[in-house]
């Protein structure tokens, strides 16, 4: 094989790649995020069990980013035919453009799966205070989810518009 | 859709009925009591009566009566299920209550002694832990055959102790002949290690009494301690005894939990009993609130408009009162109590939780009522899941009829939502995600498929996203749209054309501009045709908006200069309007979440193909998977509901910050009356 025949054919390596990046990426960062409110909520439980149910709530808010990576990485690996076991052919071009439609959910997934978490955590504290003011503390994590959205709505319509 | 119309009464009657009037208003529970600031329009010629000590009395009472349904329920626990405080407050009839309360004392004198005996029970668990924590401390003398209070002979002087490290008799000694020095003598010592663990040394050394003071001082500057636990037989002798009063107080333990599980038979009557207390420090407190005189007192407060006369011709007729109803002032905050219909008042908590509306708000629950309800559906989008959480939510409902209010409303409100996800599901072609596609696959080999009623937003993500935004501009729409109609309401034309329509036409315009555009075809595909006058009316109604922005957008500022530029400004906040849109593509996100998700999951369950272990492992999976994935994704939807509701729609219109209609009523725990009647 030529080595321009196999840059031309690595193509659905890259997009692997990009499968990869979304899933690892937005999942480390809900990893962390979910870990923060974790520990901010195992606190406000050693110390009053019965708020156990609200503080669960905040401390999975910042999981979203995990399943948005998921989302993406799912969709990348439909379009490439790994699913279906029939790997397409794919040149570079079209492979690395699908690398960088996955970018945007890695890496605000990352970032926001993390701020997020610091926003639970201090939600947990307004249950420990305030614990009726439920609602209200559960919008300050939802803003920072926003970006989350934004990017995988890049990401998704990305994957899955690139003709390849 | 309303805030209830307050309006104030106003009671006057004699102190002789006081008691009677506030039971009758504590039990209709509608009238919201006021304080009159003191010295205000009294004159000096009323007091207070001071209750505090009596409400205090009551309270403790209660307390001591909680104390002894949670001591029955660890002695004769009745079994409670995870649904059960759905069941809401057990009904009573006033008879029942009354018959309770009239044999209070014999109750409240059997409650004493349960709680005599549960103090027995408490000090023998104490005792129990004491004698356990001592014979653990004794274990390290288990093999010393001699008492542990042992001081010696005549001749002999012992010592019975330990050091904070682990070593042998040689390695004592030599630490010993180092404290005492070189050239010092050690006395004469014999000593037995009795056991080593890790940090402690526990042994004996004997000396001559005559060197007594001597070894005294090495031992203490070596680190020695004398045992603490005195005990005059052996410690193996002593350890026996303890474990055998253990046994004594394990079997008193016993019986005094029988004794108290004797008690259950009592637990109703111990609740409505609590209850009763609970009730009566309520009414106290509210006395001790009240202006009275030698012969009057007066009460006033907030009570609904349409419910004012009856209870003013009631309170009348039935007593020496003069009760007098008026409108509130102008400018009086009055609580707010909200009143929807049956379907709009489930998402009341929702509204409540945000804020009540403010006196100049409308109460806006009955419009967000549908834009969450679809909302909520179009995030979580699957017919199964639908069908679940509406069945789920139906049968509690059926099944406990008497929960509580709040838990109610928001049972229906899920309720309806589930019944919105299942026909969002059959709309978009979700059923447990591909469900159906993959087990006819997998398992018969041909596919049959769970046919979209109108698309696939996975196949078609761009055509959903332009739904979405188009839901959004609805929902942000309709927020305008009532800030309008309280402009107009109120007769503020300049607002009205200020703030709403400028922003309509303004925003309005730049859509439809945006839709007819080449520029729009190209991300969409799709796009509105219109005539080139028709592009021309678009361009001219934006402008008309931007003008209108620009000339009254800061209309409250005197100077003309400014006065534009912060039109200008205003001109500047279509940038919130457009990330206010934006945010609606959650919906999308959200949506397509559950359905990938569930699809995954399908794929991990179908891995192993058509054989039996790969049926079961798909079973497991299955239920797993999914339940895992519609619990996050309902939470997922319920949360971004809620931020639609309260960021994007609530910013366009709403105030807030009413203070909630506190009545005057029977707060209780236990049980409630079966009928309330006037």
């Amino acid at each position: 094989m030529y080595f321009g025949d196999f840059l031309n054919n690595i193509g659905v390596a890259y997009a692997l790649l990009g499968a990869a990046l979304a899933a690892g990426f937005a999942g480390a960062g809900s990893a962390l995020g979910v870990g923060i409110a974790g520990q901010a909520a195992a606190g406000v439980v050693s110390q009053d069990p019965s708020k156990f149910a609200r503080v669960l709530v905040l401390q999975l808010l910042p999981g979203t980013q995990g399943i948005y990576g998921l989302l993406v990485a799912f969709i990348t690996l439909a379009k490439i035919g790994v699913l279906s076991g029939n790997i397409m052919e794919m040149d570079s071009r079209a492979g690395l453009m699908i690398l960088a439609a996955c970018l945007p959910i890695a890496i605000a997934g990352f970032f926001s799966g993390k701020s997020q978490g610091q926003a639970s955590a201090a939600s947990i504290g307004i249950i420990a205070k305030r614990p009726e003011e439920f609602a209200k503390s559960m919008i300050f994590p939802a803003m920072v989810e926003t970006y989350a959205i934004l990017a995988l709505l890049v990401s998704i319509l990305g994957v899955s518009l690139i003709p390849v | 859709m309303s805030v209830v119309k307050m309006k104030r009464i106003s009671i006057c009657g004699m102190r002789s009925e006081r008691k009677a009037v506030l039971e009758h208003l504590q039990h209709l529970g509608i009238v919201q009591v006021e304080s009159i600031p003191a010295g205000e329009d009294l004159q000096g010629r009323f007091s207070y009566q001071e209750t505090a000590q009596a409400v205090q009395q009551f309270r403790k009472t209660a307390d001591r009566l909680d104390l002894a349904d949670a001591c029955l329920q660890q002695f004769a626990p009745v079994k409670t299920s995870l649904l059960s405080s759905l069941a809401g407050k057990k009904p009573v009839t006033r008879e029942e209550f009354y018959f309770v309360v009239d044999h209070r004392n014999e109750i409240l004198a059997d409650v004493s002694k349960m709680l005599d005996l549960k103090k027995s029970w408490d000090d023998d668990v104490a005792l129990i832990g004491d004698l356990k924590g001592q014979i653990e401390a004794l274990v390290p003398w288990m093999e010393l055959d001699i008492p542990l209070s042992w001081r010696g002979t005549g001749h002999v002087r012992a010592f019975i102790g330990s050091f904070g490290f682990s070593a042998d008799e040689a390695k004592i000694g030599e630490l010993l002949a180092a404290e005492g020095g070189a050239d010092a003598a050690l006395p004469d010592l014999c000593m037995k290690v009795v056991s080593r663990e890790k940090n402690m040394t526990a042994l004996t050394v004997l000396c001559h009494k005559n060197d007594e003071k001597e070894t005294e001082r090495l031992l203490r500057s070596a680190g020695f301690t004398d045992v603490q636990i005195t005990a005059r037989t052996t410690p193996k002798e002593a350890a026996e005894a303890m474990e055998a009063r253990i046994a004594e107080l394990e079997e008193e333990k016993k019986d005094l939990a029988e004794k108290i599980a004797v008690y259950k038979s009592m637990r109703e009557n111990i609740r409505i009993l609590s209850d009763y207390f609970r009730i009566r420090s309520q009414k106290y407190e509210t006395i001790g609130r009240l202006p009275q005189t030698e012969n009057v007192f007066v009460l006033t407060g907030y009570i609904p408009a349409n419910r004012a006369e009856r209870v003013r011709d009631f309170l009348q007729d039935h007593y020496l009162t003069d009760v007098e109803i008026e409108d509130l002032a102008e400018d009086e905050e009055a609580p707010v109590l909200l009143k929807n219909n049956p379907l709009a008042e489930s998402v009341e908590g929702v509204l409540s939780s945000y804020g009540l509306p403010a006196k100049h708000d409308i109460d806006p629950t009955a419009i967000m009522y549908w834009f969450y309800v679809i909302f909520f559906g179009l995030m979580l989008s699957d017919a199964a899941y639908g069908l679940i959480m509406t069945v789920a939510c139906a049968a509690v409902l059926i099944a406990f009829p008497r929960m509580g209010r709040g838990m109610r409303k928001s049972m229906k409100m899920f309720l309806a939502c589930g019944i919105s996800t299942a026909v969002w599901g059959v709309l978009f072609g979700g059923f447990f995600g591909d469900l159906i596609t993959v087990i006819s696959t997998t398992f018969f080999g041909h596919p049959v498929s769970f046919p979209a009623l109108w698309f696939v937003p996975l196949n078609d993500p761009m055509r959903m996203l332009i739904y979405s935004l188009l839901f959004g501009i609805i929902h942000l729409y309709f927020g305008l749209g009532i800030k309008g109609y309280m402009c107009l309401r109120d007769r503020r034309v300049q607002d009205f054309v200020g703030d709403v329509l400028s922003w309509f036409l303004f925003v309005s315009g730049l859509i439809l501009m945006l839709v007819s555009s080449d520029f729009f075809y190209g991300i969409a595909g799709m796009q509105l045709h219109l005539p080139p006058m028709g592009v021309k009316v678009c361009i001219g109604i934006a402008a008309a908006g931007a003008v209108l922005l620009l000339l009254m957008g800061g209309r409250q500022a005197k100077n003309p200069i400014l006065r534009i530029l912060l039109g200008a400004y205003e001109i500047y906040g279509v940038t919130s309007w457009l990330s206010d849109i934006l945010s609606y593509s959650r919906l999308l996100a959200l949506g397509l979440a559950t359905g990938v998700i569930a699809q995954v999951v399908n794929q991990i369950g179908t891995m192993f193909g058509k054989s039996v272990p790969g049926v079961i492992i798909f079973i497991i999976v299955f239920i797993f998977g999914h339940t895992l994935n519609f619990a996050i994704n309902a939470l997922g939807a319920y949360v971004h509901t809620n931020r639609l509701q309260y960021v994007e729609f609530f910013g366009k219109f709403y105030e807030s910050g009413g203070t909630p209609f506190k009545p005057f009523f029977p707060d209780t725990k236990y049980v409630e009356f079966e009928s309330k009647e006037e």
